[in-house]
């Protein structure tokens, strides 16, 4: 059909019929493309028109379409479908290689937005972190966005946020050496590290220690590969006497929103560069 | 607006599309890349390799890929890129009829004849002209064979050996640059040490079946087509969702 044939501005109402037609079936598409990307491996209709709410037909129909063009396909059971081969197209020459700070910066504006609080991105060299961009935070005082400055990977949330993501032997590598302090409170012990790693793991971020700063407080997320290194970090922080813990806690589930949508980016780069050996 | 220009606004308000910088045009966005990327995580091999091409990019300083056979493709699903100054892109996503790189040519090479023959038929050409390749074998490690194409005229060499599981060629790992393994006679002790980081990948697999999976194994691979053709449409025509 061509575009005259699905409606043109000389037949008045026809234009909108068939626009919302194009963006709603179009939609519907990309909204099962989507579903097919997330979680399990292959779906069934009915599953597929529960999870989008769509009907059945619908989803048939939209399958139809993707199968034929190779972006489904059915699996050996023949009633379950998958992403097919077709979608290798969409990368055929080449991904684009990741660009950390250009693809942090949206989140890192909305986690400013959000907090008004000073975000900054650090990103792993060797044994230690650098912060390479950041944003400063609303208001006259505010944390600064040190870009260049270099922290071994145990001290500050932001160089923690990356020592915990790394595998263990490289952890288990990195305590072999001995540790600077900063401040009384800078865990040098490696039993100490390991355990503020396993608390990081689980809580999925680093909060200051006062092993660094003083005056200041917050907390730093892993930006993750696809393999699970970590790119990087990204720390949000402020004065002690205004980003208390408990607002900290209360801008929490906003900044890791963000995160959570920057990781399911991120993921799709692997960790790509390797450590000269020593 | 035009059909192709709500189509473009469907797209990008679902992150398939996005307008580039000069804000003029438009072109893939992060979601269409999330696909590719979910598709590469079934593929088990990719997980199982990433320790060995970090040990390898690590080891030698190249850029160490993972290409897999998909269909008469090679996908090129990791990469790590190495430490020296002057190094390849990894080039992650790369998809290339088998005999037209060096890393699908050394998995065409351990194809059966038969399958060589029915890719000749698929790809219209009598010759299935490989890249000029030497093999070399790495001693001691007996089996470890690899294909090698020098560095020269301002071309990075790569130098690939293949993963089989039960005889079939499942995926090519290389090494790309132009450092001491890429000229004609490698030094055969880094080629050893080399070896023995990839025959560690080898015995995985042999041990692992299931990390040899090919979630496309039941799609014959003359219908896996994977280069653009003119009359390819990503949603099709419009008249046949409604």
């Amino acid at each position: 059909m061509t575009d005259t044939a699905l409606g043109s501005a000389d037949v008045p109402g026809r234009e909108d019929a068939s626009q919302l037609i194009g963006n709603k079936a179009t939609a519907r598409v990309l909204r099962l493309l989507g579903q097919l990307a997330d979680g399990s491996q292959s779906y069934g209709v009915s599953e597929l028109s529960r999870k989008l709410g769509m009907t059945k037909n619908m989803v048939h129909r939209a399958l139809a379409t993707l199968a034929r063009h190779g972006y489904v396909i059915r699996d050996s059971s023949g009633s379950r479908y998958s992403l097919g081969p077709g979608i290798l197209q969409l990368g055929a020459a080449g991904l684009p290689e990741l660009n950390l700070p250009e693809l942090c910066a949206q989140f890192m504006r909305r986690i400013r937005d959000t907090t008004g609080e000073t975000v900054t991105l650090a990103v792993p060299s060797g044994r230690t972190a650098v912060t390479v961009s950041g944003m400063r935070g609303r208001g006259t005082l505010a944390r600064s966005v040190p870009i260049g400055r270099v922290i071994p990977l145990h001290i500050s949330p932001a160089a923690r946020a990356i020592l915990a993501y790394l595998p263990d032997a490289a952890i288990t590598d990195y305590l072999e050496q001995p540790l600077e302090r900063f401040t009384e409170s800078t865990l040098v012990e490696p039993e100490e590290i390991w355990r503020e790693v396993k608390s990081i793991r689980e809580r999925g971020y680093a909060t200051s220690l006062g092993d660094h700063w003083r005056g200041t407080h917050g907390a730093a997320f892993p930006v993750l590969a696809s393999d699970g290194y970590p790119h990087g970090s990204i720390t949000v922080g402020g004065p002690v006497e205004r980003l208390t813990p408990q607002r900290l806690d209360e801008v929490l589930p906003n900044v890791r929103e963000s995160m959570d949508e920057l990781n399911r980016q991120s993921t799709v780069y692997s960790s790509s560069h390797a450590a000269e050996r020593a | 607006m035009s059909t192709a220009h709500r189509l473009l606004v469907t797209l990008q308000d679902s992150g398939f599309a996005e307008r580039d910088t000069t804000g003029a045009r438009y072109e893939l966005g992060p979601r269409a890349y999330q696909l590719v990327h979910s598709l590469f995580q079934q593929f088990d091999i990719r997980r199982a390799s990433l320790p060995t091409l970090k040990h390898l990019a690590e080891l030698t300083g190249e850029t160490a890929v993972l290409d897999v056979r998909v269909g008469w493709f090679a996908v090129r699903m990791a990469g790590v890129e190495g430490w020296r100054e002057i190094h390849p892109g990894a080039m992650i996503g790369r998809t290339v009829p088998l005999a037209e790189s060096v890393e699908g040519s050394a998995i065409f090479a351990r194809l059966t004849e038969q399958d060589q023959e029915r890719y000749r038929s698929w790809r219209g050409n009598d010759a299935a002209a490989l890249w000029p390749t030497c093999t070399v074998e790495a001693p001691p490690v007996t089996g470890s064979h690899f294909v090698l194409d020098p560095a020269r005229d301002g071309r990075h060499g790569t130098l690939s050996h293949v993963i089989v599981h039960e005889s079939k060629p499942l995926a090519s790992i290389s090494l790309e640059g132009t450092g001491p393994l890429h000229v004609p006679n490698p030094p055969r002790e880094l080629l050893a040490e080399v070896a023995g980081v990839v025959t560690e990948l080898d015995r995985l697999v042999a041990a692992n079946p299931d990390l040899a999976n090919d979630p496309f194994a039941h799609v014959d691979p003359d219908l896996i087509q994977l280069m653009p053709t003119p009359d390819t449409a990503i949603l099709g025509d419009p008249a046949d969702v409604s």
